[in-house]
């Protein structure tokens, strides 16, 4: 039987990972003769393998190595055969927009996504190979660490899989997670960054030197967290408002953070007047930021006396998060305490 | 908008993974059932590196068909310079790469190369490349039987 396998999709997943300074490299292995073939790749698009896809299977690799230092990776790989069960995963998260650099997936640690593995070629019966039977379906984590950013798939699925199942039906499997299931950051479950990768493997009889047929990963950003310093709770401003300063932590890839201003005490949801030309944050990036600044000179968002909320805001693809807040008064009014007293002549 | 996630809220949406909830057959016994992961790997371990002293590329190990005496520097040596595709390496080293394709069953030592292109490849001062439509391929040698000898 002679077929053709489109690698188009196995591509152009990690398409951007491979680009300027980069070289790619697709290498097929066939699993029964041994014969390796380094196909012509171009950085994008998609190319047909002109190898037979013998009867026991093709390992199809996709690397990239920086031209100027050799560094290699091994950025995605799948097993192909004309008998072997095949299998898609496809995650979904609340975030339409993707990492610019890599091209990645990304969702929020405290938010929902969605995997969905879909499986066919499995045959039912007695006395069938358990390899013709069943599939297992793999999660393995990888947090960053320190200023770590980046971990390749074949990093991150070498080791033992936080969770793993069977699957022994055709059909699609879906999963739905409440929130990331990555290590907890001093203490702080939302604070959680790294990637989970989910991996569909065939089962081997030791033929094979790699049994992955599908796989997918999502990258995964802390919540952010922030806060508003040099003004309390009850303060009263009364000429000059005080210099703040605003912490804005782990603030998320594509996100716009923001100072709010209404009168009156705290009450969420509340749309104020934001702080334009105080230091707002639109971040659009392939990772997440911290960074403090001062804010000064912003009494013209106060403009009469009265009680004032001040919101340190972020809004994402998920939601907007009030960060912190803080309400104090403004009384500029000038109490002249004076007394007139009048000397009677002598 | 909403005020950030409390620990008590994140220990909520973490309780159970769905992993649970996938029905499960008889599961197979660990010897049933292996699986192969990727683990440390080296594409470059695993090629052949042909240089021009400024540029390299690699190709799989088995796919350079022969190497003159003359040309043995060029072949092997450790990478330096930057790194091509063999596209681009080839484009500019056509002076002394001459490439042999082949097909899958030739690659697959299952069917001889034509009869007479071992010797071609030896009275050449080019580096000889296998390639399988353009991509370099490994080769599995196969050495033609020599015919039975009969004792008359």
């Amino acid at each position: 039987m002679k077929s053709y396998l489109l690698l188009g999709a196995f591509l152009c997943s990690h398409a951007h990972a491979a680009g300027e300074g980069f070289a790619n490299f697709v290498r097929q292995t066939q699993q029964g003769t041994g014969v390796v073939w380094s196909m012509p790749v171009t950085p994008t698009g998609s190319s047909a393998s002109q190898l037979l896809l013998e009867e026991g299977g093709s390992l199809f690799q996709l690397w990239t190595i920086e031209q100027a230092t050799a560094k290699e990776y091994l950025l995605d790989q799948k097993l192909v055969g004309a008998y072997l069960p095949k299998a898609d995963v496809v995650i979904t998260t609340v975030d339409p927009t993707r990492d610019p650099e890599t091209g990645a997936l990304r969702t929020r640690a405290d938010k929902p996504f969605t995997v969905k593995a879909t499986v066919s070629g499995l045959l039912s019966g007695i006395n069938l190979p358990v390899a013709a039977t069943q599939v297992l379906f793999e999660q393995h984590l990888a947090s960053f660490s320190g200023t770590t950013t980046s971990i390749t798939p074949a990093q991150a699925t070498s080791g033992t899989p936080k969770n793993s199942s069977y699957i022994a039906a055709n059909g699609v499997t879906t999963l739905d997670f409440g929130a990331t299931a990555l290590p907890a950051v001093n203490g702080a479950a939302a604070k959680a960054k790294g990637q989970e990768h989910f991996v569909v493997h065939a089962l081997s009889d030791g033929s094979f030197s790699q049994t992955q047929i599908a796989s997918g990963y999502v990258q995964v950003w802390p919540a952010a967290t922030g806060s508003i310093e040099g003004i309390a709770n009850g303060d009263r401003v009364r000429l000059k408002a005080p210099t703040l300063t605003i912490i804005r932590n782990d603030v998320y890839p594509s996100s716009y953070t923001y100072l709010q201003v209404y009168e009156g005490t705290p009450k969420l949801g509340t749309k104020g007047i934001p702080l334009s030309d105080k230091a707002p944050l639109v971040w659009t990036s392939s990772v997440s930021k911290s960074d403090v600044v001062t804010v000064s000179d912003y009494d013209k968002y106060l403009p009469k006396d009265g009680i004032y909320t001040l919101e340190l805001v972020t809004e994402t693809p998920f939601d907007s998060v009030r960060l912190d807040y803080v309400t104090f008064s403004v009384d500029r009014t000038l109490d002249v305490r004076a007394q007139i007293t009048g000397l009677d002549g002598e | 908008m909403a005020d950030p996630v409390t620990p008590e809220e994140m220990a909520a949406r973490q309780k159970a993974t769905p992993f649970a909830a996938i029905p499960q057959q008889q599961v197979p016994t660990a010897a049933d059932a292996k699986v192969e992961r990727p683990g440390e790997q080296s594409l470059i371990k695993q090629s052949d590196i042909l240089h021009d002293g400024s540029n390299w590329t690699i190709v799989p190990k088995g796919a350079v068909l022969h190497v003159p005496a003359q040309m043995s520097p060029r072949v092997g040596a450790k990478p330096l310079g930057t790194l091509l595709s063999w596209n681009d390496f080839l484009t500019a080293n056509r002076a002394w790469i001459l490439t042999e394709e082949v097909s899958f069953d030739q690659a697959a030592g299952k069917k001889p190369l034509p009869e007479g292109r071992k010797e071609f490849w030896t009275i050449q001062t080019k580096v000889i490349v296998a390639t399988h439509q353009g991509g370099p391929i490994s080769v599995r040698i196969i050495e033609p039987t020599p015919p039975a000898v009969t004792q008359k």
